[in-house]
């Protein structure tokens, strides 16, 4: 130890240097150390087991003696405390510590600032330099260091902010960086590093408690220290792994909150800290850093899974706190840092999502910056930069076109306001909220009918995810998808043209011709759901598979494959036989591929073909066994034997299934799509549109034949046939549009012949088709079997009972003598979207059916004790209720009368007590496995679609 | 052509190579031309599925044979020298029904047990008229049983009744509550559970306000009588409605009326039919009338226009001298017939309208009437009692393809007397009667694979009065209707 005499200020200033493994950066530091202006009274290294050259550097650079040794798992505390037990006894109150890194040079006049604020400020003990970035740039780091409340180290300055002295004022701060930090020795052996907190995190900590025990903390801009930030950036290898810092620093930010605040509001910092950080993993996963959300999760559990710690650390500080946890509030961040922090997360994800899928909007740009340079007037210069959003839509008429279409939507949905809920056709009614569709989607067991384990519908998640988007109204969802069906189908394939034609004439032609489809076709009208979600899904499927070809870099066509594999498996959840019209599309786009001689190609098809699989797991498996065969042929909502028919040869090719438009009406386009067969700039394309249409109308074809039955309802019925021909339609719209582009300079500058005069026709009748087509829509509106009405007919006091007990169910007998019966087992507010896909098959149910036989012939006691069995409490006739069953059930003993509130329906009460021991009860025990690996395949997916994401710190 | 067209150089140059873009375009339009073919192959071969592809809906099938058999005999105190007699049959089984031996009938007071009586198979026996109106059979004895209610005067009057089973909507046309013409309601519940039901009334000038008709609560194994002088006073000619809001009865209107005015009255039972219908077969006209009435009662909202048509010994056709009936919606019509129907000719009628109504021909003979009232069609064996003193004819009518049925005479221990197969020609009406010394008959059409269309009938009586009864299915087997399950 050397003495280097007393500084003219009188204070005593020991720098502690540890080290560890920072040969790279050492010889800086110390010289550094050897130019301070005010020179340094004692210097100690404390090296902690490096491998590289450090000690000996130190050796050769520092006094014999001063440097010291200490195992390589002891932490910066450790080797701090190493260093001061080698002190002689404090000398007063002015005795200084310098504590330094290995990898942080101060500036020459350091020491000498920090030193002139301590004494002109005597109440200050802890005083910090501003670091800036190694070696000598001039980019800020650090002025003072807080925390958010979530635990985020806050610096209050903006990522790369140039030092310009816009932060030099000498102020109280909550901590300073350990690098640098000059603090009172007596201090520092008072407070001490916490030994939990062995290497990040542990200024702040250290700041917390010296203000909780009266101590003034302040930085010292005017000196001035460049620091590496070493193993925060991963630069110096950490013993544990490259991640293990983000694990460190998060578990260190959750200690600090969790043991230095305030004791009343630590149940709420507990729940805060874990929802926050959840949501963080979420966040972090949605942007593609799945590393950085395991080391959040880990950072998590590590911490709450051990609160003796917190406990222990929170006891610990009491030791030395004399001040109320009020009173250092001011030092931290204020409340509304993180959601600031939130907001910029959000919108850098948006800005990032935005500049990746906006190949249009960036060469828009552009144009508009090719415009904006050269000469520019003095008035322009004056004007503002941006013409404004409202001015933008107001002059758009993409704007113009999706705001006509909005009001004619809200024209056409006229009949469908009001109360109640959407409901008619093969459309069942949405449930009371959302949550009913996660419930129905993750439960093992349906009680529905006699209990049933068939998997849920793959469009039951969709549909809970959107739902609770919408704050969890399902009723919200149904009505947006059907009223709305037209503008929204409309607004995909406005993108998709857009993207394919990059004409705006063509594509908003092309956007109204396939808005129209979804009411057109009479989708909408019979409440074909998965009709109508497949029309609107399927531009953005064909958006993403754009991408999939050649022509785009690996990583994009990489990306696509994942991306086209979620919209198809959005697609194949409400409409499966699309998977088999994506299979013979991606075969003829394989086999011509390979012809060509791309080899991504294979991966590029195979991959969605088979992820859609797997994102769609426990019904692509279960469904087998459960539903049968059939149900990847049936597409969302109920089969309607009564509606559905195969349609005629021009009702196929004008893409009419239900009853829709008359078949003329989109003639027009299929003329268009001909006639473009006849361009000869634009035929690749349109033969690529061409061969989608030709295989949509050759597997409309194939699914024509023959009738189909699934195990809940057993009548054979042909197939819906709605998403094939609408698949044929778009392409048809596809091929017109692009053979559109640029048709009218093409027409005017054709010689004049037979030519000029039918292109006109032909352009004429295909433009004027979707207007007739709106028009016709807007006008008919909805004149189907979708209406509002009440969702259930059943009393509300028998659902009420049956909701609270599940065991009390309703048994809801319709039909007639004449025409057969049909029954439910409702256990509920009565069947609602996704639950006519769950009901236990007709083989299960036989011995209820078997019941319900005797019921409506001649009921004996013995069939009403089997409907205790089986769980009924009540059995409820619609109105009209058919004479010989009320006749029937009337005079059977067991059942009372209860009383039916619509005119003509009749309800019965069973007065013995449900017993429910025929019922199903136990559920497939992979079920929940299976359930866990579509969760995991979901986000893995919805990673990897996910736009890359350059990581900055 | 593009590149040809692209290619610096002459016309000249281009002239030289016409030839080869032709070929060009014919090579580049084959696979458009493909493209095209396949998709209208596409379109054509879904067309042509079209017929294929039809939802099969599965009828409802006939079960096992009826175990238990319910119903009851109109259940009134016979006028001053009027004598009445109940009689329980069972019919012989048809060839392809085998009922198990054994099994029990009781016949008794609705408020009390019924004591057994034997009946056995083929045979009909009489049981005490004051003896209850319930009867119910179990096991084997229920297949096949029927019931029948005789009531006479002096051999002026005659009225037959079948003894239905409880059902819960009943309507009658025909009945009345004036000088000449009263009739009383009879009412009996013979189920375990009470019976809640409305009375409607409709007269020749709407529907009849009455007075605590509805909700009339009829305890389990009741029987309630309502006259409906009671209920609708001065009215000549009624159509009333029983429907049951709860539980089911069994209903008969016993019916008096005078064919002249100071005429002594006489009786007939007046059978209901369920349900106003658009299609009604009125069977069971004599042959022989002093005067016919149609009254046509119109239970709906809107004017019904029935159209109305005969069906006679060669076929159906329509009645000289009479129009369309115009029934105003809620009244009552009648129209007088005696000069419109053919003589001495069996006849049937076929009422048709847009809206559903309920009809009955009132037949007067001598001092007596009798009622043709809507008839089902048979849908298996019925029998119908031959009284003693009484010609009986079985009036059967197709419908409109040409049908059979055998018709067997038996007598009182169940053997055969007479039989025939009846050959009915499309919408005629043919009669058949049986030898002396039968006591019931059974009409059992052929089986629609057999050569049979459908069939309707009645049995009437004349001789010592007028009467007629309806020939309805007898109890043999379950008819189970189509179950499903399904949410719609």
């Amino acid at each position: 130890m050397t003495t280097l005499g007393a500084a003219p200020d009188g204070a005593v200033v020991t720098a502690v240097l540890v080290s560890h493994d920072g040969a790279r950066w050492l010889p800086a530091v110390l010289d550094g150390l050897a130019d301070q202006t005010r020179p340094l009274d004692h210097v100690l290294a404390v090296d902690t087991g490096s491998t590289d050259e450090s000690v000996a550097l130190l050796g050769s650079r520092l006094r014999e003696g001063a440097v010291l040794e200490a195992p390589a798992t002891s932490s910066y505390g450790d080797a701090v405390a190493t260093a001061l037990a080698t002190l002689p006894e404090a000398a007063g109150l002015d005795e200084w510590v310098w504590l330094l890194h290995d990898d942080s040079a101060p500036q020459p006049d350091a020491l000498e600032q920090l030193l002139a604020v301590a004494a002109t400020t005597p109440t200050a003990d802890i005083l910090g330099p501003k670091l800036r970035e190694w070696p000598s740039l001039r980019r800020l780091l650090e002025v003072g260091v807080t925390i958010s409340g979530t635990g985020r180290r806050e610096t209050g300055l903006e990522r790369g902010e140039y030092d310009q002295g816009q932060h030099d004022r000498i102020r109280d701060v909550l901590a300073v960086n350990t690098a640098g930090m000059l603090v009172r020795r007596h201090v520092l052996e008072r407070l001490g590093f916490d030994r939990r907190l062995p290497f990040f995190g542990n200024d702040i900590d250290l700041g917390w408690r010296a203000a909780r025990a009266g101590y003034r903390t302040m930085v010292v801009p005017d000196a001035v220290l460049f620091h590496v930030e070493a193993a925060h950036r991963g630069v110096r290898p950490h013993p544990a792994g490259p991640s293990s810092h983000r694990r460190g620093e998060r578990a260190a930010a959750l200690h600090t909150l969790l043991t230095n605040g305030s004791a009343w509001a630590l149940p709420f910092m507990v729940v805060r800290l874990f929802l926050g950080s959840l949501l963080r993993a979420f966040g972090l996963l949605l942007v593609r850093a799945p590393g950085e959300a395991a080391d959040e999760l880990v950072a998590l559990a590590a911490t709450y899974a051990r609160p003796w710690r917190v406990v222990g650390g929170r006891l610990w500080r009491r030791r030395t706190a004399t001040h109320a946890p009020r009173d250092v509030r001011h030092l931290l961040a204020p409340a509304w840092v993180p959601y600031r922090h939130g907001l910029d997360f959000v919108s850098d994800v948006a800005s990032a999502l935005v500049s990746q899928a906006g190949d249009v909007s960036a060469a828009r740009r552009a144009r508009a910056a090719a415009t904006e340079t050269g000469p520019v007037p003095d008035e322009a210069q004056n004007l503002p930069e941006d013409t404004g959003l409202l001015a933008r839509l107001v002059t758009s008429p993409v704007c113009w076109l999706f705001t006509v279409l909005l009001v004619l939507a809200l024209v056409a949905a006229r009949g469908l306001y009001g109360a109640g809920t959407l409901t008619g056709g093969a459309l069942l009614p949405a449930p009371a909220s959302a949550f009913d569709w996660w419930r129905l989607h993750l439960e093992p067991v349906h009680a529905l009918g006699t209990g049933s384990t068939s998997p849920a519908p793959p469009y039951v998640l969709p549909l809970a995810m959107a739902g609770s988007v919408l704050l969890g109204k399902a009723w919200l969802l149904s009505d947006l998808l059907f009223l709305m069906a037209v503008p929204l189908a409309a607004a995909g394939a406005y993108r998709f043209l857009h993207r394919v034609t990059s004409s705006l004439p063509m594509s908003l032609w092309g956007a109204v011709a396939y808005g129209v489809l979804p009411v057109v076709s009479g989708a909408v009208q019979q409440g074909r759901l998965g009709t109508v979600v497949g029309t609107l899904v399927l531009p953005w499927l064909a958006h993403a598979a754009l991408f999939l070809g050649p022509g785009h870099d690996q990583d994009r066509r990489r990306r696509a494959a994942w991306r086209t594999s979620l919209w198809l498996a959005l697609l194949v959840a409400f409409v499966p036989a699309a998977w088999l019209l994506a299979l013979v599309v991606g075969a003829v786009a394989l086999a011509v591929g390979l012809r060509a001689g791309d080899r991504g190609l294979g991966a590029a098809v195979a991959t969605p073909l088979v992820a859609t699989l797997v994102l769609l797991l426990p019904w692509s498996v279960a469904t087998w066994t459960h539903q049968g065969a059939a149900s990847w042929l049936f597409e969302a909502g109920l089969p309607l034997p009564r509606l559905t028919h195969v349609p005629g040869f021009w009702d196929t090719l004008a893409g009419r299934v239900g009853d829709g438009a008359p078949a003329w009406m989109t003639a027009g386009v299929l003329l268009a799509a001909l006639v473009a067969l006849a361009r000869p700039d634009t035929r690749t394309g349109v033969l690529r549109a061409w061969t989608v249409l030709a295989a949509a109308l050759l597997v409309t074809a194939v699914l024509a034949i023959g009738t189909y039955a699934t195990a809940t309802s057993p009548t054979a019925q042909p197939l819906w046939l709605g998403f094939p021909l609408v698949v044929a339609q778009g392409a048809a719209v596809t091929a017109a549009a692009l053979a559109g582009t640029g048709i009218r300079r093409r027409l005017a500058g054709a010689n004049f012949g037979w030519r000029q005069p039918v292109g006109l026709l032909v352009v004429a009748l295909a433009a004027l088709s979707p207007v007739v087509s709106a028009l016709w829509w807007v006008w008919s509106g909805s004149d189907g079997p979708l209406d509002r009405g009440r969702a259930t007919d059943v009393p509300t006091y028998m659902t009420d009972a049956a909701a609270d007990d599940p065991d009390h169910g309703i048994l809801e007998i319709r039909g007639s003598r004449a025409h057969g019966f049909s029954y439910v087992l409702l256990r509920g507010p009565g069947a609602r979207i996704g639950d006519d896909a769950v009901l236990p098959s007709s083989d299960e149910q036989a011995p209820l059916t078997r019941v319900v036989e005797n019921l409506a012939s001649a009921p004996e006691p013995a069939d009403v004790a089997a409907l205790s069995r089986f769980g009924v409490s009540y059995v409820y006739a619609p109105a009209p209720a058919d004479i010989s069953l009320v006749g029937n059930l009337d005079s059977v003993s067991g059942v009372t009368t209860g009383s039916a509130t619509e005119r003509g329906a009749r309800a019965w009460q069973v007065e013995a007590t449900p017993t429910g021991t025929a019922l199903v009860r136990d559920g497939d025990p992979l079920r929940p496995w299976l359930l866990a690996l579509q969760g995991i395949a979901v986000v893995v997916v919805a990673v990897l679609a996910a736009p890359t994401r350059k990581v900055v710190r | 052509m593009n590149a040809a067209a692209r290619e610096p150089g002459s016309r000249r140059r281009v002239a030289e190579r016409r030839p080869r873009p032709t070929l060009r375009v014919t090579r580049a339009a084959v696979v458009p031309a493909v493209l095209v073919l396949l998709a209208l192959v596409g379109a054509g071969l879904t067309a042509l599925s079209g017929g294929t592809g039809t939802a099969t809906v599965g009828a409802a099938t006939t079960g096992a044979l009826v175990n238990h058999t319910t119903f009851a005999c109109p259940d009134a105190t016979a006028a001053r020298g009027t004598g009445s007699s109940v009689a329980l049959g069972l019919a012989p089984a048809p060839a392809d029904v085998r009922p198990p031996s054994g099994g029990s009938v009781t016949q008794g007071p609705v408020t009390s047990d019924g004591r057994p009586v034997d009946v056995r198979r083929g045979s009909v026996v009489d049981v005490r008229p004051d003896g209850g109106p319930a009867v119910e059979a179990t096991g084997g004895a229920a297949a096949g049983l029927f019931g029948f209610r005789t009531d006479t005067e002096r051999g002026r009057t005659l009225a037959v009744d079948s003894c239905p089973a409880p059902r819960s909507q009943w309507w009658f046309t025909g009945a009345g509550a004036g000088l000449d013409h009263s009739s009383t309601l009879v009412l009996a519940n013979v189920d375990p559970g009470p019976a809640v039901l409305d009375l409607h009334v409709l007269g020749p000038d709407g529907p009849v306000d009455t007075v605590a008709t509805d909700g009339i609560t009829l305890a389990p194994h009741s029987v309630k009588r309502v006259a409906l002088s009671e209920i609708a006073p001065q009215t000549d000619e009624l159509a009333l409605q029983v429907s049951t809001s709860r539980g089911r009865v069994v209903a008969s209107v016993d019916d008096r009326y005078s064919p002249r005015p100071s005429a002594s009255q006489g009786q007939e039972w007046l059978s209901g039919t369920d349900v106003p219908s658009r299609t009604l077969r009125l069977a069971g006209l004599p042959a022989t009338t002093d005067g016919s009435t149609l009254l046509v009662a119109n239970p709906s909202d809107l004017e019904a226009v029935v159209d109305v048509r005969l069906a006679g010994k060669t076929g159906s056709f329509a009645p000289t001298g009479l129009d369309a009936v115009t029934v105003a919606p809620g009244t009552v019509e009648s129209v007088d017939l005696s000069k419109v129907l053919p003589k001495k000719e069996p006849l049937a009628l076929r009422l048709r309208s847009r809206v559903p109504v309920v009809a009955s021909v009132r037949s007067v003979a001598g001092d007596d009437h009798s009622y043709a009232t809507p008839v089902a069609p048979l849908v298996g064996p019925a029998a119908a009692p031959v009284v003693k003193g009484a010609d009986p004819t079985v009036q059967l009518t197709a419908g409109a393809v040409a049908a059979k049925a055998t018709v067997t005479a038996y007598d009182a221990t169940g053997s055969k007397v007479d039989g025939t197969t009846l050959t009915v020609k499309a919408t005629a009406t043919a009669t058949w009667s049986p030898k002396k010394g039968a006591a019931y008959v059974v009409v059992e059409p052929a089986s629609r694979g057999n050569g049979g269309g459908t069939l309707h009938g009645a049995v009437t009586f004349a001789g010592g009065g007028a009467a007629s009864v309806p020939l309805t299915a007898l109890p043999l087997r379950v008819e189970r209707p189509r179950v499903h399950p399904g949410l719609r």
